[in-house]
């Protein structure tokens, strides 16, 4: 069996639920904006950026719903990695729980220079 | 043609990928892109920031479904996800050194005879039971044994130099920035061949490894705002349910078949390098 029972079976969890919740986001977006488009207020084509997110959630915009369910998805793998990093270091498995804190924090970097 | 045919025409199109994808441990990228940039004519950056979204969606859902399954190495997978970056980063600064017309054709022909090779090699006596004798010399570098046993029963048995595999994923790593793609196709038959992994498991630990290196590539490009979010929306909801059709299919599968199909996959990749 898998010795890193706790890391196994938390990673697939956090996976699940990132998953199913952003599918579920999507597809409410989709919905609402199947419901709302017109002719002259197709779906767009590209996303909102993430500085705008809160507001447009706000101002009743479908893309926007599609937008926080397509960056909860991206964001399902990096949740999946940091809860490895908190497993192994209950384990006290700490050199893989370090491998995983420096594979996370690469993916923290690369969006905080995107957001730069 | 109408926008939610489009749309419509998009989700089948994300279920193929997903399932082929997931069955052979690559994320995909090498159909979508193609096809994004040869068949919709979308820009580079928009079709990759696009495909690489949809390789995310793919390699996570793959992912749950390999993790049912109890075949994903998850140290290893993490170890080698580390590797790949930094080879990543280093790629993505050389691509426009070694992306000139020579390095494309002397690849793409690699990889057409790398595909024939898989396609006719001699099978294996075993696909679980590999060699974990260590061996003598730089090939025992960090010599590792694995033992996994999926939910099936089913017990995988193999070593490998995690040395060695730490400097392939590196090398994966920066040919996927300069070839535009996810790295699965590359990763996975080095892994079977070079490294003895049963094709079950680097399937899906590839698929984990994508997974990571994937989602810090794609949401970059979703905060620059490059990504077509509606088309990346629609092949995403159809590579989630395509994978979970991969994933199923595996599991009847035997570990030739994933390889021949992994073939198939790296004669489309080198077939576009040599045509351009």
């Amino acid at each position: 069996m898998h010795i890193d029972r706790a890391t196994y079976r938390w990673a697939g969890i956090i996976l699940r639920v990132g998953m199913y919740s952003s599918f579920g986001i999507m597809l409410l977006g989709l919905v609402w904006a199947i419901a709302g488009s017109t002719a002259s207020t197709p779906l767009s084509y590209r996303t909102i950026p993430i500085s705008g997110l809160y507001d447009a959630m706000l101002a009743g915009n479908p893309d926007a719903v599609l937008s926080l369910g397509l960056l909860l998805l991206l964001a399902s793998p990096g949740v999946t990695l940091l809860a490895s990093m908190v497993t192994f270091a209950a384990a006290r498995n700490w050199r893989f729980a370090g491998l995983a804190a420096i594979s996370a924090g690469i993916l923290l970097l690369s969006v905080v220079i995107a957001l730069l | 043609m109408d926008f939610w045919l489009i749309m419509l025409a998009f989700v089948a199109f994300g279920i193929v990928v997903g399932a082929y994808g997931t069955l052979i441990g690559a994320g995909g990228g090498f159909i979508i892109v193609p096809v994004l940039l040869l068949v919709l004519k979308w820009p580079h950056e928009q079709a990759v920031a696009t495909s690489l979204c949809v390789v995310t969606a793919n390699a996570a859902s793959g992912t749950i479904s390999y993790w049912r399954q109890g075949r994903v190495d998850f140290r290893t997978g993490i170890q080698f996800a580390l590797a790949t970056l930094p080879g990543a980063i280093i790629g993505s600064l050389a691509v426009s050194l070694l992306s000139g017309r020579v390095f494309d054709l002397i690849f793409g022909v690699l990889l057409v005879i790398l595909s024939t090779y898989l396609m006719f090699r001699p099978e294996r006596r075993s696909n679980n039971q590999g060699d974990t004798t260590k061996p003598e010399g730089p090939k025992g570098w960090l010599w590792t044994v694995r033992s996994i046993t999926d939910a099936r029963g089913e017990n995988y048995k193999f070593g490998f130099s995690k040395g060695w595999g730490l400097v392939l994923s590196f090398g994966v790593g920066f040919m996927s920035s300069i070839l535009g793609i996810g790295g699965g196709i590359i990763h996975v038959p080095a892994l079977i061949n070079l490294f003895s992994f049963p094709a079950h498991i680097a399937t899906a630990t590839s698929h984990f490894i994508l997974a990571i290196s994937a989602a810090t590539g794609s949401t970059t490009q979703l905060i620059q705002g490059n990504v077509q979010i509606a088309p990346a929306i629609a092949m995403a909801i159809g590579a989630i349910g395509g994978a979970q059709v991969g994933g199923a299919l595996s599991r009847r599968l035997t570990g030739r078949w994933i390889v021949r199909g992994l073939a198939l996959a790296l004669v489309i990749v080198g077939l576009r390098l040599v045509l351009g």
